[in-house]
C-alpha cells in the first residue's frame, strides 16, 4: 500500500449472485480520502437516476477513513451512504455514521470499507476476516434484537469479533431503523438499518489481526499525542465533565469510550452497569447512553416533563436500540408530534393504547409496534412521522413545526424540538446547513452552533467564554468578528456555512468524532484559542492525515479536496433528483416561526426574516460557485475542482457561470 | 524503578494504550504487536487490562531455557533478548497473568519503554498510571 493507514483493500459484495470481489483502496486516493469522501465518488459512479433505497442495485457503502483504527484520537468511526430510506420528499443519497470498535477491526482485518448490493434469497450475515469474507446463513438470526445478534456471533467465533447489526425494525424496513453496533453505536439516521433488511443482509461480523502502516511514525506518534492531550470540553460545556456520585453510586455510571480512540470525559456518553429493569422486573440491565437518548427518562420543568424515572427510561433507551430504532426519531420527532395532537385534542389513544408518556408500557407498546410495523397507527409511525403524518391525513402543521426539512426532526436549529440551546443570529447558520443538505445536517456540524453555545457563559457559566473572546477566537477561523457576534444578525452567516460544510466532510472522510474536531475554543491557552506544539486547532486533523498517510496535503490541499465532495455530493443531487434552490428554500417555513430560545443581548425572540436569509443564501451560493438563481454548481466551479465529466454530465442543467 | 498501576475499573476502552504500544515500539498498528491488551466488555461495560508486572520472582524468566529474559537495571522492567530467545514459548505458558504474547513465532512483553510508558501517556482516564517502585 502506497499510503500509511489504509487496509489497502475494499470488499464489493452482491448478495443476489452471491459474489464477493476486493478492489485496491488506491482506485480512489488520495482525492477520495476515505468515508464520505470516497462514497461521493462511488454514488456518482455507481447510483443511477432513479435508483430507490430499497431497490437491489442500490448500494450500501460502508467506509472508514484513514485515522481509523489507528493511535489517531478520536478516530474509530465509519460512515454509511447510500440512497436513504428516511429521505423525505424522496428517497435521495445521504449519509449517516458511527462509532465504537467495528470500523478499527474492519481495518484489520483488511479492508478500508464494504460495498454491497444486490438482495440474498434468504437472511444473511457476512463474516469478515484476514482478507476473506463469506456470506453465512442468519436464519436463525433473523427476528433477534441487535444485542442478541451481536452476542449470539460473539459467542459463535470468539469474544474479539465485532458485529454492525440490524433488529427487526431494519428487516421490517422501517424507515427510522438504524444499524449498530455494541450498545450505542448506530447509524442512525438516514435508515440505513432498512437498507440493510431490504437485502436480507442481517450484520456484517468482523475480525482481524493484521497491520496498518504508518508514513512517519515519530512525526504521527507526537502529532497524536499532543491533539490528545490538548482535547478537552467536547464541544464547550466543560464543566459537564464530571460523574454523577449518585447514579455512580446506585447504577454503576462510568466513563466508556463511545468510539475507539476517545480521550476525553465526553459530556454526551455515559455507560451504566447496573439498572434495575423495570418492564422485564428482576433482571439487572447494562448499557451505554449517549447523547439525546439521556432524554428517555424525561426532563421535569421542561417540555419534556413526562416521569419515567431513570430505570425506566434507561430500560426504554435499551430497547430502542435493540430493536434497531433511531433515538433521535423518536425523542425529537415522533414523542412530541404525539404530544401535540394530544394537546390539540385530535387523538388520546393510539392503536387503542392510551398515549400516557409516563408509562413504561406505553413506550413498549410504541416501540415495539412500529418495529414490527403492527396496528394502524403505529405501522404508519414506521415510515418515519412525516410520512406518517400524510398517511393518517393528521397534524400535518405540527409536523412542520418539528421537522425542518427532508424527513428529520429539528437538530441544533433553535426551533421546533426545544432541546438544542441555540438562539439567534448563531441558528442563521444551521438554517443554511439545512437548506444545503439532505439530512439534519448537524450530525457532523456541531462545529458551529453548538461549539458557540456550549463554550459561552450562557451554556458553560463558570469556565465558558466571554462574548468579547469567543468573537476574537472565532475570528482567526472565520474572518471576521461578526462571523459569531451575538448581535451580528445575518452579517457574516454565510462564511462558516461554507466553512463547516467542508470540515463536515473532512471528519466524516478521515474518519474522526464530530464532537471534538474542528478544535477551535480553548481553556488552555491563554487566547483561548486551540493549539498544540506548534499545530493550531483547526489544522489538527491535517497533521494527522499527513503524517499517517504521507500524502503531502497542506491545510489548504485537504479543505480543497473535501470542498470537492461537497460539489459532487450537489453534482449527484442535480443529476439524479434535479436539486434545485427551490428546494433549499423549503427550509424557510420551519425558520419563520419565532425561535424556541432567547438571546439575552437582543431580549425577545426573534423568527427568520426571509428575504434577509436569502441574501445569506446568495453569499453562500457565491462561496461555493453554485449558481445564485438555482443553486447549482456552474461549470466554472466544477472545472476548479476538475469535475469537468461529471459537468458535461450534467449538460444543460447547470450554467457557466454566475 | 518504574512500577505501572493499572486499574481496569476506569478503562474506558478507547484502546489508545494498545494501539500506541505498537505505534512507539514497531511504528505501525498491529494489535499483535502490543504488549498490553485490553479485552473489552461491550455488553458489562466493565472491562480488563492484560499486562505485565514485572513481577519481583518472574515465572516467565523462570521457565526460559536460555537465560533470555534480563532486568533493566534503570526502569525494573524484564526484557527480552532476542539474540539468546530460542522461541520455545515456555514463557508464554508460564505467565500466570497471561502478559506474555505471541508475535508470529516471537515471545512479546512489555519493556516500560525505557522508562516512560506510552500507554500510562496516552490514557487519559488514569487507568494507567506510572510511579516509582
Amino acid at each position: 500500500m502506497k499510503y500509511g493507514g489504509y487496509a489497502g483493500k475494499l470488499l464489493r459484495v452482491n448478495l443476489t449472485t452471491g459474489s464477493i470481489d476486493q478492489q485496491n483502496t488506491m482506485d480512489y486516493l488520495p482525492d477520495w480520502y476515505g468515508g464520505r469522501a470516497m462514497a461521493a465518488r462511488i454514488a456518482w459512479d455507481e447510483i443511477p437516476p432513479g435508483t430507490g433505497a430499497f431497490d437491489p442495485s442500490s448500494p450500501l457503502i460502508i467506509l472508514t477513513g484513514s485515522l481509523t483504527g489507528t493511535a489517531a484520537p478520536f478516530s474509530g468511526r465509519t460512515t454509511v451512504s447510500g440512497i436513504s430510506a428516511q429521505g423525505y420528499p424522496v428517497e435521495w443519497y445521504s449519509r449517516s455514521s458511527f462509532g465504537g470498535h467495528w470500523g478499527s477491526e474492519l481495518k484489520y482485518a483488511g479492508f478500508d470499507g464494504i460495498i454491497i448490493t444486490g438482495r440474498a434469497a434468504s437472511p444473511v450475515f457476512l463474516k469478515i476476516e484476514n482478507r476473506s469474507c463469506t456470506i453465512e446463513d442468519a436464519g436463525d438470526l433473523w427476528g433477534m434484537g441487535i444485542y442478541s445478534s451481536q452476542k449470539r456471533i460473539m459467542e459463535q467465533y470468539g469474544k474479539g469479533w465485532r458485529v454492525f447489526s440490524i433488529g427487526p425494525a431494519g428487516e421490517n424496513r422501517v424507515r427510522i431503523a438504524i444499524a449498530a453496533t455494541e450498545t450505542e453505536s448506530a447509524s442512525g439516521q438516514g435508515g440505513y438499518g432498512a437498507v440493510m433488511g431490504s437485502k436480507n443482509l442481517k450484520a456484517i461480523a468482523v475480525h482481524g489481526t493484521l497491520s496498518l502502516e504508518v508514513a512517519e511514525p515519530e512525526k504521527f506518534t507526537e502529532i497524536c499525542r499532543l491533539v490528545r492531550n490538548e482535547a478537552h470540553g467536547s464541544h464547550g460545556w466543560p464543566h459537564t465533565e464530571k460523574l454523577d456520585k449518585e447514579k455512580v453510586k446506585k447504577f454503576g455510571q462510568r466513563y466508556q469510550a463511545c468510539t475507539q480512540g476517545c480521550a476525553v470525559k465526553c459530556y454526551d456518553a455515559r455507560f451504566y452497569t447496573t439498572v434495575p429493569a423495570v418492564l422485564q422486573r428482576g433482571k439487572i440491565l447494562s448499557g451505554q447512553v449517549d447523547c439525546i437518548a439521556g432524554l428517555f427518562p424525561g426532563l421535569q420543568n421542561s417540555f419534556y416533563n413526562w416521569k419515567l424515572g431513570f430505570e425506566a427510561g434507561f430500560e426504554i433507551g435499551q430497547m430502542a436500540n435493540d430493536l434497531g430504532l433511531n433515538h433521535w426519531e423518536i425523542l425529537v420527532g415522533i414523542i412530541p408530534w404525539l404530544r401535540f395532537l394530544k394537546k390539540d385534542g385530535i387523538l388520546t389513544r393510539i392503536d387503542g393504547m392510551k398515549i400516557d408518556l409516563d408509562s413504561p408500557e406505553f413506550w413498549a407498546f410504541l416501540l415495539r409496534g412500529i418495529s414490527r410495523r403492527e396496528g394502524e397507527f403505529r405501522s404508519a409511525l414506521s415510515e418515519g412521522t412525516v410520512r406518517a403524518s400524510k398517511i393518517l391525513g393528521i397534524g400535518e402543521d405540527r409536523v412542520k413545526e418539528l421537522f425542518p426539512a427532508w424527513g428529520y426532526a429539528g437538530h441544533w436549529d433553535g426551533h421546533g424540538d426545544r432541546i438544542n440551546y441555540v438562539f439567534f443570529p448563531y441558528w442563521v447558520v444551521s438554517a443554511l446547513q439545512w437548506a444545503v443538505d439532505t439530512r439534519d445536517p448537524i450530525s457532523s456540524a456541531h462545529g458551529y452552533g453548538q461549539n458557540i453555545m456550549g463554550w459561552s457563559r450562557i451554556c458553560s457559566p463558570e469556565l465558558g467564554l466571554d462574548w468579547e473572546r469567543i468573537k476574537k477566537v472565532s475570528a482567526r477561523v472565520y474572518g471576521s468578528e461578526a462571523c459569531a457576534d451575538p448581535v451580528s444578525g445575518y452579517t457574516g452567516k454565510a462564511f462558516p456555512g461554507w466553512w463547516h460544510g467542508q470540515r463536515s466532510v473532512m471528519k466524516d472522510s478521515l474518519t474522526v468524532c464530530d464532537q471534538i474536531f474542528p478544535r477551535i475554543y480553548s481553556l488552555k491557552t491563554e487566547d483561548n484559542f486551540a493549539r498544540a506544539g506548534n499545530m493550531e486547532g483547526p489544522s489538527f486533523e491535517r497533521h494527522m492525515f499527513t503524517s499517517l498517510t504521507g500524502i503531502p496535503w497542506s491545510d489548504t490541499d485537504l479543505e480543497h479536496a473535501s470542498e470537492r465532495v461537497i460539489q459532487l455530493e450537489r453534482a449527484l443531487l442535480v443529476r439524479n433528483w434535479g436539486r434545485s434552490r427551490a428546494d433549499d428554500e423549503s427550509v424557510i417555513p420551519y425558520f419563520e416561526k419565532t425561535e424556541q430560545q432567547t438571546n439575552p443581548l437582543i431580549g425577545h425572540k426573534i423568527a427568520m426574516d426571509p428575504e434577509k436569509f436569502k441574501k445569506v443564501m446568495d453569499e453562500y451560493y457565491t462561496l461555493r460557485g453554485w449558481e445564485i438563481k438555482t443553486g447549482r454548481p456552474t461549470l466554472e466551479t466544477l472545472k476548479k475542482f476538475s469535475l469537468e465529466k461529471e459537468a458535461e454530465e450534467l449538460g444543460d442543467k447547470i450554467v457557466e457561470k454566475n | 524503578m518504574v512500577e505501572l498501576t493499572v486499574k481496569s475499573d476506569l478503562c474506558t476502552g478507547c484502546m489508545n494504550c494498545q494501539t500506541v504500544c505498537a505505534l512507539v515500539h514497531l511504528g505501525i498498528h498491529d494489535r499483535s504487536a502490543s504488549a498490553i491488551r485490553i479485552n473489552l466488555e461491550l455488553f458489562s461495560g466493565i472491562n480488563s487490562v492484560t499486562y505485565c508486572r514485572q513481577c519481583e520472582y518472574p515465572m516467565c524468566r523462570a521457565a526460559c531455557p536460555t537465560e533470555a529474559i534480563f532486568k533493566d537495571k534503570h526502569t525494573g522492567a524484564w526484557i527480552i533478548n532476542y539474540d539468546l530467545c530460542i522461541m520455545c514459548g515456555n514463557c508464554i505458558s508460564a505467565c500466570p497473568y497471561g502478559a506474555m504474547f505471541l508475535r508470529g513465532k516471537a515471545p512479546l512483553k512489555c519493556d516500560l519503554c525505557a522508562g516512560k510508558p506510552a500507554c500510562a501517556e496516552a490514557c487519559a482516564f488514569n487507568a494507567i498510571t506510572v510511579g516509582e517502585r
